[in-house]
C-alpha cells in the first residue's frame, strides 16, 4: 500500500501551504515586523492600528481568496476531467469560465457594479455566475459523446470561449466606462477585490461543496471504467451526470464571479496532483488537488507582488506563465494522450 | 417442458434497437442456470446491442427481460450490480492509465460502502481471483501496457471480483490471436463449469462457439433469429440455410466450414 508514502506527501504539502501562506500576509507595500503580524493573527493588537487594518482588511481577505481559489478550480477541473475522460478539460479550457463571466457581464454591465457588498448583490453575482457555468457545462455535455477525440473537444471549447468574449466585446461596446473599466480589472483575475462580507457568503458554499464531493469520490472513481462500466456497477448515470456538473458550476461560478476567470489552475493542477501521488483514485485526488491548488495559487500571488512598491503583476499572467508550459508538457509526454484517457 | 423457475433469464417479446431503427422484435427465449449461450451473428448485426439492452445498459423498445423471473425494471442498479457483470468490447472506454489493481477494486463497489472501503473479505477475493486467472505479473502494471488478450483477462477477472451469478461477455476474443482466443473460450467454459455462472458471450467466431455453448442465438442480418440447444441447431441444418452461400458450406460432422471448391 502507498498509503504511508500519499501522507507524507500531503504533510509536506501542508506544510509548504502553511509557509506560503504566513509569506502571503507577511509580503506587502507596507513593511510590517513577523512578531507584529502573529500579535494581529491572534488578536493582541488593538483592531484600530494601521498594522491591523492592513492586515486583516486586506491582507488576510486575500490570502483566504487565494486559499478558496486553490482548492475549488482544481477540483472543478478534475471533475471535468474525469466527466469528460479527456486530460485537457477544464472549467477555462472548455469555456465554463467564459460562460460565467458572459452571465457576470451582462449583470455587471447593466447595473454597472462588481464590487457592491450588499448581500443581495454577492448572491445575485454568484448564481449569475453559476448559471452560466451550468449553461457551458450542458452544452459541452450535450456534444460531449460526439467529441471523443480529445483535441476536438479542446477546439471546440477554444472556439465557444471565442464567441463568448465576443458576445462579452459587444456588450462592453454599449456600456459605460465606470462599469467597463470594473470589469476590464475583473477579467485580468484578482484576489484582492473580495471582502469580508463576500467571504462569509464564499467560504460556506465552497467548503459545503467540496465537503459533498468528496463523499462523491467512489461514484466518480467508477467513471474511470467509463460510463457503461460504472453504470453495471451499479451507478445512476443521469443523476450522477447531473450532480457532477451542478457541482462543477458551483464551484468554477462561484470563484469565476469574484475573481474573474483564472486560467490554467483548473486543467494543471489534477496533472500535477496525478504526478505527485501516481493515483488515479479521487478519494486521494480531491484532498491532493485541494492542497497542491491551494499551495500554487498562494505562491501565485506572492510572486504577483514582486514589483514591490504596492505594484501588483496581473494574476492572470502568472498562473499562465506558470500553467501553460505544464499544460503543453501534458499533451507533450502523452501524445497517444486518447490511450491514456 | 422447461420448469419455470430454473429460467434465470426470460427474454419475451423483446424488440431491441435505437428510437429509429428497430434491430429485432419479438424476441423471445429462456437461459437456465449455468448454460453456456453464444449469441452469434456478423458483425452489424445487433449482438452488442442486445447485450447492453439485457443488461439494462440500454433502453429496449418494447418487450419484458425476466433477471431471476423478476422484471429488471423493478431491479434497483445496486441490486443489479450483484447480479449480472458485463464484459464490453474491446477496452471499452476504460481509463488506460488505471493498473489492474485498481480496477479490480473499483469492481467490488457493489459490495462496498460509500467511502469504498476494503475490507478484509474484499481483499482476499481479489487475490483470488488475481491467483486463478494467473495475473499476478500484472497487477501494477496499467491496461494500455498489457495485449489485448493479457486486458481481456482482466475484465474477465473484473466480473469475477463483482461476483456475479451472471456474466455478459460482448465479443470477447476479437483482435485475439487463435491461442488467446481458445485460451478464453476455454476460461469461459471453466468459469461457467466450476463457478456456476450462467454466461452469455457474442462472438463471430462460429465454429469455436459451437464447442463451448450450451445454446446459441443466431442473428440475421434481416431482423430473423433463431435460438436453441446447440446440439439441435446443427442437426436441424439451420446453419446451412442461416450462413449460405455460394463460397462455403457447414460440416455438420466437424462442425466448421468448408471451402466448396
Amino acid at each position: 500500500m502507498n498509503n504511508k508514502k500519499h501522507i507524507i506527501i500531503f504533510l509536506l504539502l501542508a506544510i509548504v501551504a502553511v509557509f506560503f501562506f504566513l509569506l502571503d500576509i507577511f509580503i506587502g507595500a507596507v513593511n510590517i515586523p513577523f512578531s507584529e503580524i502573529l500579535s494581529v493573527l491572534s488578536g493582541r493588537t488593538d483592531p484600530d492600528e494601521p498594522a491591523s487594518i492592513i492586515i486583516l482588511q486586506s491582507r488576510l481577505p486575500k490570502a483566504i481568496t487565494a486559499i478558496l481559489v486553490g482548492a475549488s478550480l482544481p477540483v472543478a477541473g478534475l471533475l471535468m476531467q474525469t466527466f469528460f475522460r479527456n486530460p485537457v478539460a477544464g472549467p477555462d479550457i472548455l469555456g465554463v469560465s467564459a460562460g460565467a463571466s458572459l452571465f457576470v457581464a451582462a449583470v455587471m454591465l447593466s447595473t454597472g457594479s462588481i464590487l457592491g457588498i450588499s448581500i443581495f448583490n454577492t448572491a445575485s453575482i454568484i448564481i449569475s455566475a453559476v448559471l452560466g457555468s451550468a449553461f457551458i457545462l450542458f452544452v459541452i455535455l450535450s456534444v460531449a459523446h460526439k467529441l471523443k477525440d480529445t483535441i476536438t473537444l479542446l477546439i471546440f471549447g477554444i472556439m465557444f470561449g471565442m464567441a463568448i468574449s465576443a458576445i462579452v466585446g459587444i456588450l462592453q461596446y454599449y456600456s459605460e466606462k465606470g462599469a467597463l473599466k470594473l470589469f476590464m480589472l475583473w477579467t485580468f483575475g484578482s484576489l484582492g477585490g473580495v471582502t469580508w462580507q463576500q467571504l462569509i457568503i464564499l467560504i460556506p458554499v465552497i467548503c459545503m461543496t467540496i465537503l459533498i464531493i468528496i463523499f462523491y469520490s467512489k461514484k466518480l472513481n467508477l467513471l474511470l471504467l467509463g460510463e457503461k462500466y460504472a453504470q453495471s456497477l451499479g451507478l445512476n448515470i443521469t443523476r450522477s451526470r447531473y450532480f457532477i456538473i451542478f457541482i462543477t458550476a458551483i464551484l468554477t461560478g462561484s470563484i469565476t464571479a469574484f475573481c474573474g476567470p483564472i486560467a490554467f489552475i483548473g486543467i494543471a493542477v489534477p496533472h500535477i496532483a496525478r504526478m505527485l501521488f501516481k493515483s488515479n483514485d479521487h478519494f486521494i485526488l480531491i484532498p491532493g488537488c485541494i492542497l497542491t491548488g491551494i499551495t500554487i495559487l498562494l505562491m501565485c500571488d506572492i510572486i504577483s507582488q514582486t514589483p514591490g512598491n504596492g505594484g501588483v503583476l496581473p494574476l492572470n499572467s502568472i498562473t499562465a506563465c506558470m500553467g501553460a508550459p505544464f499544460v503543453i508538457y501534458v499533451l507533450w509526454k502523452n501524445q497517444k494522450m486518447n490511450r491514456y484517457f | 417442458m422447461y420448469s419455470e423457475n430454473i429460467h434465470i433469464i426470460s427474454i419475451n417479446n423483446l424488440s431491441i434497437g435505437y428510437r429509429n431503427r428497430v434491430l429485432f422484435s419479438n424476441l423471445n427465449f429462456n437461459i437456465s442456470e449455468k448454460d453456456i449461450v453464444a449469441i452469434i451473428g456478423l458483425n452489424g448485426s445487433g449482438k452488442s446491442t442486445l447485450i447492453r439492452t439485457i443488461c439494462k445498459l440500454q433502453k429496449r423498445i418494447e418487450g419484458e427481460i425476466l433477471i431471476k423471473q423478476k422484471n429488471i425494471n423493478d431491479y434497483h442498479s445496486d441490486e443489479l450490480s450483484k447480479i449480472i457483470s458485463v464484459v464490453l468490447a474491446g477496452r471499452g472506454e476504460v481509463l488506460q492509465a488505471l493498473t489492474v489493481q485498481e480496477i479490480l477494486q473499483i469492481a467490488r463497489s457493489p459490495y462496498t460502502g460509500f467511502m469504498h472501503r476494503l475490507q478484509n473479505e474484499d481483499n482476499e477475493i481479489i487475490e483470488q481471483t488475481i491467483e486463478e486467472l494467473q495475473l499476478k505479473e500484472f497487477v501494477n502494471k496499467k491496461i494500455y501496457q498489457l495485449s489485448d488478450g493479457e486486458a481481456q483477462k482482466v475484465f474477465i477477472a473484473k466480473t469475477l471480483v463483482q461476483q456475479t451469478p451472471i456474466v455478459f461477455l460482448d465479443e470477447p476474443t476479437s483482435h485475439l490471436d487463435i491461442i488467446n482466443k481458445i485460451e478464453i473460450f476455454k476460461l469461459i467454459k471453466q468459469l461457467a463449469k466450476e463457478k456456476n455462472k450462467t454466461i452469455v458471450f457474442a462472438s463471430h467466431e462460429l465454429e469455436l462457439s459451437l464447442q463451448i455453448a450450451d445454446k446459441c442465438l443466431l442473428l440475421g442480418k434481416g431482423g430473423e433469429f433463431v435460438f436453441d440447444t446447440t446440439s439441435k441447431l446443427i442437426s436441424s441444418g439451420v446453419f446451412e440455410n442461416f450462413f449460405a452461400s455460394e463460397n462455403y458450406m457447414f460440416n455438420k460432422e466437424s462442425k466448421k466450414f468448408d471451402i466448396k471448391l
